[in-house]
């Protein structure tokens, strides 16, 4: 005697597609066959919910202009996470605050490596450890005197004229800049232009 | 800062709206004699063609697929809603997102069936966030106009608003596969790539969706 069909051969049964094999045993196995026409019982009952109630026309006249309306819509709301790609030079600004955070995240280790008290070759006692391990050693997170200064040196370099220089447009910079560009080249610009928008907005 | 920077924004969203206007305009004016050059009228175009048209600028190809794929997009929506407001409310949130999302398009699969992929996520999200708990009253008040008795025509009502309840109360994936099989008719093979999983794990869903239809319909 061959095993009864698998879930999947239930399905090829109900619908006509069993291998030969397989339809072999269902032809003589009466357990097989109960159960798949039990399963064609369901579907014909699925039948009876078959239909749908139709919109009305002009639901589908309205339809084309409502789902216009949600993409300009959606379109005109800015993100919160990429109100600052709109600006120019943000993309110089993306670079400069990584490498800002990456050496800012550098002194911070090498800040902790230091402070770090040095006893790894020390015995260890189990409890001793345990305390030690539960409360954080706070001053070893706190920047000393040479690191603050390397930082607070980073900033001072930073002045204010020049943050507003590239965090504010010039007058009609944006119209100069896209009056050189090509037909072909504005194009790509707003296929690319559109393509942030919708990263941003996702 | 803050306003300084949000008024610079909105002028130069303005300015950037503006330009999108103009090149768009310039856009869809080339479009539409590449279309009267090629005497290709975008309405019986294939949904490949509206697609490369769509992301070459051109909205009169967007909207010619919402006019092809509104129905089916409404219908599976409905399916999974049970409601006119709900699945109206999903299929526009489908073709946003399909909006947004055409760009990604690789073309492995037809247009429909990646729309019905996108309508599939978008109801399975909304049906896990969202469940009513009474079947809306349009439903219960649609009847069957295909039989000639009254009788008839009620009796197939009751079944129908049973057989309702019942698939509501199936597993997302099992709901999924009975109703893009059964309903949408569509293919295992269609089925797997709109759910994002293999033929023969379609086939087990929709086995047990029906297992379980059965013992929900005689409980």
């Amino acid at each position: 005697m061959t095993t009864h069909l698998s879930a999947r051969e239930f399905v090829d049964a109900i619908e006509g597609g069993l291998t030969v094999d397989r339809q072999r045993h269902l032809d003589v196995c009466a357990a097989c066959q109960t159960e798949v026409e039990t399963l064609r019982t369901i579907v014909v009952d699925l039948d009876s919910d078959a239909d749908l109630p139709e919109p009305s026309p002009l639901f589908w006249e309205h339809f084309q202009s409502r789902v216009n309306a949600a993409v300009r819509e959606e379109a005109m709301v800015p993100s919160r996470a990429a109100w600052w790609r709109t600006l120019p030079g943000a993309g110089a600004m993306r670079t400069w605050l990584t490498a800002g955070a990456t050496v800012a995240a550098l002194v911070m280790v090498t800040a902790i490596y230091l402070r770090a008290p040095v006893d790894a070759g020390r015995p260890v006692d189990a409890g001793a450890a345990l305390e030690e391990t539960v409360v954080p050693d706070e001053a070893a997170l706190v920047l000393g005197g040479a690191e603050w200064e390397f930082v607070s040196g980073m900033l001072e370099t930073l002045q204010e004229d020049d943050v507003r220089r590239v965090l504010t447009p010039s007058r009609n910079a944006v119209d100069a800049a896209m009056g050189n560009l090509s037909e072909s080249e504005r194009k790509t610009f707003l296929r690319l232009l559109q393509a942030e928008m919708v990263a941003g907005m996702e | 800062m803050g306003m300084g920077s949000g008024a610079n924004g909105a002028a130069a969203a303005e300015r950037l709206h503006g330009w999108g206007t103009r090149v768009n305009a310039t856009s869809q004016a080339s479009e539409a004699t590449a279309v009267r050059a090629t005497h290709l009228d975008l309405t019986s175009a294939e949904d490949r063609v509206l697609v490369a048209a769509f992301l070459a600028g051109s909205h009169d190809a967007f909207n010619v697929i919402v006019a092809r794929h509104q129905r089916q997009v409404y219908q599976i929506c409905f399916r999974f809603v049970r409601n006119h407001e709900d699945a109206a409310d999903l299929a526009q949130d489908v073709f946003v997102r399909a909006f947004k999302g055409l760009k990604n398009f690789k073309g492995n699969s037809t247009l429909g069936t990646w729309l019905y992929r996108v309508g599939v996520n978008c109801c399975l999200n909304r049906v896990a966030t969202k469940r009513p708990a009474t079947e809306p009253i349009e439903e219960s008040r649609h009847v069957d106009q295909r039989a000639d008795d009254p009788l008839r025509a009620v009796v197939r009502g009751e079944k129908a608003a049973q057989v309702r309840r019942a698939i509501a109360k199936l597993p997302p994936k099992q709901r999924a596969t009975l109703l893009l099989r059964v309903y949408q008719e569509l293919s295992h093979e269609e089925i797997a790539g709109i759910l994002g999983s293999s033929v023969g794990a379609v086939k087990a869903n929709f086995f047990h969706a029906l297992r379980n239809l059965k013992r929900l319909l005689q409980s």
